[in-house]
């Protein structure tokens, strides 16, 4: 195919027939340089100042992780996670608090108790827990 | 000193060190700008479209000469830049006329007639009008292989096209411009 193709060709009249007007390449390179000043102007100066600019964005940042990170401890310290066996102390310090009447009060709100499936055996589990009897009786 | 001998990575590391970017921005305009504009003013005959899409290809390069990838050539790069910026020109003209192929060839043939720029005999005008006449892409590397020698090795990095799809590209054009050159 090459060779083939190289005996067309070789019929083809040769030389670059374009030529450019007299002194164009002399004032291209200026015009170029001009055109790129004068748009290009900010953006270069944002190379110039590229890797001052990186540098002072890395100490930024080094700054405000370092800030994060004592605030962290501080609050950890001043704060300390409970522990599980804390944490069921505090709930059955509060459940102490809560009223029995209450409960069975609440439980004998029709629009509570009516709409539960399983009334007959949450009434079994409070006799269970030694509510008594006449307290129950007063309301069912 | 920097001069326009001076090796093409020497000039974008001075281009890069930001004191003598001008300088060496002017130095690498200076060095392809002849190769540029002939390779773009074949594609699109008329001088003030290329002289457009030159500044263009030079103002592209230097807003990326800073990512530029120093494993290909600087030549091959802005090349590239060139072969873009050209066939972007001539697919916008194609749409924005929405003439018949056929006599948008005949425009250009027309304009090849009176271009005060255009060097050529009644054989290189015929020439020119049968090269007219092929695809874009078929044309570009047509002239690439033609006109600048260019191993097919340094084309197919250029337009990103295998070497067997770039050696049958060229040799159907030969064949078409042949034709044309026969029945004209």
């Amino acid at each position: 195919m090459m060779e083939n193709t190289d005996e067309i060709v070789k019929k083809f009249p040769q030389g670059d027939p374009f030529k450019a007007p007299e002194g164009y390449f002399d004032q291209l390179s200026v015009e170029i340089s001009e055109k790129v000043n004068h748009n290009y102007k900010s953006a270069r100066q944002f190379i110039h100042w590229k890797h001052p600019l990186k540098l002072a964005a890395s100490f930024a940042l080094l700054v405000i992780l370092t800030y994060a990170a004592i605030v962290f401890i501080k609050f950890s310290t001043n704060n300390p996670t409970k522990t599980l066996a804390e944490a069921s102390d505090t709930l059955d310090a509060e459940y102490a608090f809560l009223d029995e009447k209450a409960i069975v009060h609440y439980m004998a709100d029709t629009s509570v108790v009516s709409t539960d499936p399983n009334a007959d055996s949450m009434i079994e589990f409070l006799i269970d827990q030694n509510v008594s009897y006449e307290l129950l009786a007063d309301y069912y | 000193m920097a001069d326009i001998h001076t090796d093409d990575f020497e000039l974008i590391d001075l281009f890069l060190s930001g004191t003598h970017s001008e300088e060496a921005f002017n130095l690498i305009v200076k060095k392809y700008q002849k190769q540029v504009y002939a390779t773009i003013r074949k594609m699109v005959i008329d001088h003030d479209d290329t002289n457009d899409l030159v500044q263009n290809t030079f103002i592209k390069a230097w807003k990326n000469l800073s990512n530029f990838n120093k494993s290909s050539k600087l030549f091959t790069w802005l090349y590239r830049i060139a072969v873009n910026e050209t066939i972007t020109f001539l697919n916008t003209r194609k749409k924005r006329n929405l003439i018949p192929f056929s006599t948008k060839e005949y425009d250009l043939s027309e304009k090849l007639e009176s271009d005060p720029w255009f060097d050529g005999d009644e054989a290189q005008k015929k020439f020119q009008a049968a090269l007219l006449t092929l695809p874009h892409k078929q044309k570009l590397v047509f002239n690439m292989r033609y006109y600048d020698d260019m191993p097919y090795e340094q084309m197919s990095e250029i337009l990103d096209t295998s070497e067997g799809a770039l050696k049958a590209s060229y040799h159907h054009a030969a064949k078409k411009i042949h034709d044309y050159l026969m029945n004209h």
